[in-house]
């Protein structure tokens, strides 16, 4: 591929997220009207190129007469802020038990490797039934919950990467020198893994996004009125036969936003490391 | 020796005639009929379960004692053919002569006594036993012949003997193989036949062509489980199921636009409305003030409700009683929708900027549950109310607050009246001190429901009850709604309409040709 | 080699130990399932008793070592619900979850593997680009979504296949694909870089110049050694496909354990529950380990003992 052909699903992926981010952040410019607003007597419209829809809503409306485009631009603000947060908990959770398992080995290591295979052969949906039977659902607990799951994949690489790492003359230097086990694994060690984390964290918030959807399509996740693409799309699914519309955007936003997520990540792989592909997509486990 | 011939040829002729004009000719069971429920039954022991689902199914296989009238819904003769009030606390029952349980067992005053003493048995651990602990003793006077006493007098004696769970099981039976074997294996009186049952599945049952009421026109019927509606319409539509209940409103207009299916809909006992916890049981709270739960009245407009996120189908409950249930005063009017009162009131008690409150819900039996609650909430909202929205996804946990007294604020909530049309389903439960479900009490109320429900006396009951329904709507103690209908749909193979007791009457549907 | 098949055994117990432990405590904290026992109209007196009934009074410590001493005799103990061994309900329900997650995987694998392979051969081609988009297009499907859309199609308004439930061939088309779709993009992006990684290596070159066919050369050659991150992942996933199967089982009504393990979560029926994580928990473990160990045969490295970690 040449380099400028590289730069495309970078760019493309970018495009797509930057509509996203947009969105989100300036979700109160953009919506034509309060996503919460409702309007009993206005409910179920279709979007403006069926028979009954105008432009007062272009996308339509939902069982209660909330406009469908304006709660889809503040669902892109709730859907992406709660897998950002999410990837953030589980990343430094991981990493932070990666660099540990692997640059101190030993006993260390069995532990948190067998609580790695631990949390992995756990089936997450159950785990996260029962979390969230017993703290709640709610935008907060669910991205606790994420969070809580979602580290192990990062453990992996990174351990594996940091037990490379370890032997490698620059770290034995480092340590010859005097330097402090932590200094060394955050100084010397932690640098070269930023690139594979990054990356790792960018697909990962794709996931999560997905995941917010499906604990939302058991009643888990983000609850009324609050708009999240996952909710939206879990309360629509019943309308799937006469109403179409009101799972069909949702589904859309997540299904671009994925996209444009998974090509931006892609694109920063292949521009910044080339060789981690084995490595990183091996250690994504999920 | 032709002639001898020819008599015996005509007499036999004129014999089968003759047993052809007694004999009742019926249409022979034919067909098979595939209905699709939300969920699966527990166990196939009737007396050891409160499911809906697991009612219907049952009601199938077994016969209750009373039955309702399709058209008043008032229990009438079933497995009793009379019931007559020997005194205030003895009552005695004729039984049907010449049924049989479908393992040819004799059905007689026997199998009554043994099937209301085995729900009473504390051994048995029966979650019905505590509909039926008013009964005092039942007693064989012959073979079709009981007479049963009850504690003090007991005016829903006849609506209790409808109840879906309270079926006749066949004594012999049930002591020879067991419970365990019964709980898999059921044998009743009913219009069809047990025949396999696949657990989380289906349920298969065959016509039961010696029943007492005349074979059912269905030969085979299967119930399969179906948990996702959008699926079970989906079947509908295809063909793959004849017939499905609780329809989401909003999903009606593609049945009715197929050429396969149509919608029935009926009122059912099931009634939906906000409980405010007057009695601050939970917590403190504003709404210990009348004036308070009168503006919760006007600010909450259940027409638009009723006729917007339900379809129109639904019934005003202005007192908070449904209007089938024995008791409710009809004359009673409802608080008129009213935003302006509504702050109006607020500010005379105190709150000219209104206050916030939680708003309780929880997933079960309303329909449109989250809808109607958001709207309720956003009513409330107009008013200066604003609310706190608290969901319980758990039935359990939900329960648990309700009785538990943690339920602060408004509840919205539902009340099936237990299957009894009557008004102490709903009424005791929720006004009479120290009950779990009451929480606003007074020294009056629990007078007027002790009084009612212990005579039989039907004006005198429907005095008290006229009385305790004014004080509750002037007290405005709670916010009643509507009551809801099933909503059910059928393919047009089919002559089938819904059930106000939520039973459906699959047995008594024939096919259209 | 049989030093790490027992490090890997072990393993594998302490996980299921690990994992009955954790079931155990969250369901005992999140809820109580006598309410839902009884009819709405029960009294208080009532409640109590059937706690008492069912030992639901007891320390938490003894409820666990009770249930760890039963469950090592195979004893789950009863639904709450409907009195029938946990054990048994759960075992009445497993051939049709192995059926779905059976047939899921090989439809994912077979729309998977090829692609992946093609899509690495024709490298930055159009192909390529379709198949990259139609890997994440997959991954970004909701799952039920799908599976609502193919029974509308199929199902209603071509009406060549049944909507749900189970029993001839043609029932599990639908499910499968659903569930194959949910797999395969994962798969195929794996294959894909796999395959990608391993072409550049010098030993294909060699063979190459060797004038090996081409079609020898990938999948002898290739394949053999990009299988190794893909059974890994295969392993993996399994998890993931159970996730899955709960929704594809709801959907299309699949009489399967992860459906009965949801509705049991719900209604806080303990022993089912605990009976089908920690059995839905050893089954990962097992082929988790019966992939680790396809990985060390394949892979002479580990096979000859240098160790996994």
């Amino acid at each position: 591929m040449t380099s400028l052909g590289r730069l495309r699903p970078l760019a493309a992926g970018g495009l797509i997220l930057g509509v996203a981010v947009c969105a989100a952040v300036l979700a109160p410019a953009l919506a034509p009207h309060d996503p919460y607003a409702q309007a009993v007597g206005a409910r179920l419209i279709p979007p403006v190129w069926e028979e009954g829809g105008g432009w007062t809503n272009p996308l339509g409306t939902d069982p209660l007469g909330r406009d469908l485009l304006s709660r889809i631009i503040y669902g892109a603000r709730i859907s992406i802020s709660a897998a950002a947060l999410a990837v953030a908990v589980s990343m430094v959770l991981g990493v932070l038990m990666g660099l540990v398992a692997g640059y101190y080995a030993g006993r260390v290591d069995t532990v948190i490797s067998n609580l790695v295979n631990l949390m992995l052969a756990f089936p997450f949906l159950l785990l996260a039934l029962a979390a969230v039977a017993v703290v709640g659902p709610g935008f907060r607990n669910m991205v606790i919950v994420l969070g809580l799951t979602g580290w192990p994949i990062y453990t992996r690489v990174v351990r594996a990467e940091t037990l490379k790492y370890r032997e490698r003359e620059f770290v034995l230097a480092a340590r010859a020198l005097g330097l402090g086990s932590w200094r060394v694994i955050w100084g010397h060690v932690l640098p070269n893994l930023i690139n594979t984390i990054i990356v790792m964290a960018s697909l990962e918030v794709a996931r999560m996004i997905i995941l917010e959807s499906f604990l939302s399509f058991l009643g888990l996740g983000i609850q009324p009125p609050t708009p999240s693409w996952g909710s939206m799309l879990g309360e629509g699914r019943v309308y799937m036969f006469t109403h179409w519309w009101l799972a069909a955007f949702p589904g859309l936003a997540i299904f671009m936003t994925t996209l444009g997520i998974n090509l931006f990540g892609d694109g920063l792989r292949d521009l910044l490391d080339p060789h981690r592909v084995l490595a990183a997509a091996t250690a994504r486990a999920e | 020796m032709e002639n001898v011939k020819l008599v015996i040829r005509c007499s036999l002729a004129l014999l089968a005639g003759l047993l052809l004009a007694v004999t009742p000719v019926a249409a022979a069971p034919k067909g098979r009929v595939v209905a699709a429920l939300g969920s699966d039954t527990s166990t196939m022991d009737p007396h050891m379960h409160t499911e809906r689902v697991g009612i219907i199914i049952q009601q199938h296989i077994f016969d209750s004692l009373l039955g309702r009238d399709t058209k008043t819904w008032h229990p009438v003769p079933h497995l009793a053919e009379s019931v007559t009030s020997v005194n205030a606390t003895t009552w005695e029952l004729k039984l049907r002569r010449g049924v049989k349980f479908h393992n040819g067992e004799p059905f007689t005053a026997e199998s009554v006594k043994f099937s209301i003493e085995r729900v009473l048995n504390p051994d048995q651990k029966s979650p019905i036993r505590g509909n039926f602990t008013w009964v005092k003793s039942v007693d064989v006077v012959d073979d079709y012949t009981v007479r049963i006493t009850t504690v003090k007098p007991y005016p829903l004696f006849h609506e209790i003997l409808t109840f879906g769970n309270f079926v006749m099981l066949p004594p012999k039976y049930v002591r020879e193989k067991g419970d365990a074997h019964v709980a898999r294996n059921p044998v009743g009186t009913g219009p069809f036949r047990f025949v396999e049952w696949k657990k989380g599945e289906q349920t298969t049952l065959e016509a039961n062509e010696q029943y007492w009421k005349g074979a059912p026109a269905i030969k085979t019927l299967v119930f399969r489980v179906i948990p996702e509606p959008a699926t079970q319409i989906a079947e509908l539509l295809s063909g793959g199921v004849d017939l499905i209940r609780a329809v989401p409103p909003d999903q009606l207009s593609v049945i009715k636009s197929s050429k396969v299916a149509r919608v029935t809909a009926t009122k059912i006992l099931r009634v939906v409305y906000l409980q405010m916890d007057g009695d601050a049981r939970a917590a403190k709270t504003p709404l210990t003030d009348v004036r308070v739960r009168r503006a919760v009245n006007h600010a909450v407009n259940v027409d638009e409700i009723m006729q917007k996120i339900l379809g129109g189908l639904a019934v005003r409950t202005p007192s908070g009683g449904n209007p089938l249930a024995f008791g409710t005063d009809a004359s009673i009017k409802a608080y008129a929708w009213d935003p302006e009162r509504a702050k109006k009131l607020l500010a005379e008690a105190g709150y000219p900027g209104g206050f916030e409150i939680s708003l309780n819900t929880y997933a079960g039996s309303i329909v449109n549950v989250e809808q109607v609650a958001q709207a309720a909430m956003g009513y409330l909202g107009q008013a200066g109310i604003r609310v706190k929205p608290r969901h319980f996804a758990d039935v359990g946990q939900y329960l648990a607050n309700f009785r538990g007294s943690k339920l602060d604020g408004i509840t919205m909530a539902s009340w099936g009246y237990n299957s009894v049309f009557d008004s102490d389903a709903i009424f005791y439960t929720h006004f009479h001190t120290g009950e779990p479900y009451a929480y606003n009490t007074a020294k009056e109320m629990d007078t007027w429901l002790e009084e009612a429900r212990s005579t039989v006396d039907t004006k005198k009951r429907r005095e008290l009850y006229s009385r305790f329904q004014r004080f509750i709507v002037d007290q405005a103690y709670w916010v009643p709604m509507y009551g809801q209908y099933t909503i059910e749909a059928v393919s047009n193979k089919l002559n089938y309409e819904a059930s106000s007791d939520e039973i459906m009457r699959i047995f008594a549907a024939t096919w259209k040709d | 080699m049989t030093v790490y098949v027992a490090h890997r055994l072990l393993q594998a117990l302490f996980v299921c130990l690990g994992i009955s432990v954790i079931t155990f405590l969250l369901l005992h904290v999140a809820g109580d399932p006598v309410l839902l026992l009884l009819p709405q109209s029960a009294s208080d007196a009532d409640v109590a008793l059937l706690k008492q009934k069912l030992g639901l009074d007891r320390p938490l410590v003894v409820q666990y070592i009770a249930f760890l001493g039963d469950a090592l005799k195979g004893d789950f103990g009863q639904s709450l619900f409907t009195q029938e061994s946990a054990f048994s309900l759960i075992l009445e329900r497993m051939p049709a979850t192995l059926e779905l997650t059976l047939a899921g995987t090989l439809v994912g694998l077979a729309v998977a593997i090829p692609l992946g392979v093609l899509a690495a051969i024709k490298r930055g081609s159009f192909l390529d680009r379709l198949s990259t988009v139609g890997a994440v297009g997959g991954q970004a499907m909701p799952i039920f979504w799908l599976g609502i859309m193919l029974i509308i199609l199929f199902a209603v308004k071509l009406r060549v296949l049944p909507a749900s439930g189970r029993g001839t061939l043609a029932h599990l088309i639908l499910p499968a694909i659903t569930l194959g779709v949910y797999l395969a993009p994962l798969t195929m992006r794996l294959t894909r870089s796999g395959m990608l990684d391993v072409l550049t290596q010098d030993y294909i070159r060699t063979a190459r110049a060797k004038g090996v066919v081409e079609r020898v050369v990938l999948f002898k050659h290739a394949l053999r050694n990009a299988a190794i991150p893909i059974v890994t992942i295969l392993g993996i996933q399994f998890g993931r496909l159970l996730g899955g199967a709960i929704v594809t089982e709801t959907v299309f009504a699949w009489p399967g354990v992860a459906s009965l393990a949801v509705k049991a979560i719900r209604t806080y029926d303990y022993p089912v529950v605990q009976g089908s994580v920690v059995f839905l928990a050893l089954l990962i473990v097992v082929v988790n380990l019966l992939t680790d160990l396809a990985v060390a045969w394949i892979d002479p490295r580990i096979r000859l003992g240098a160790g996994r970690d």
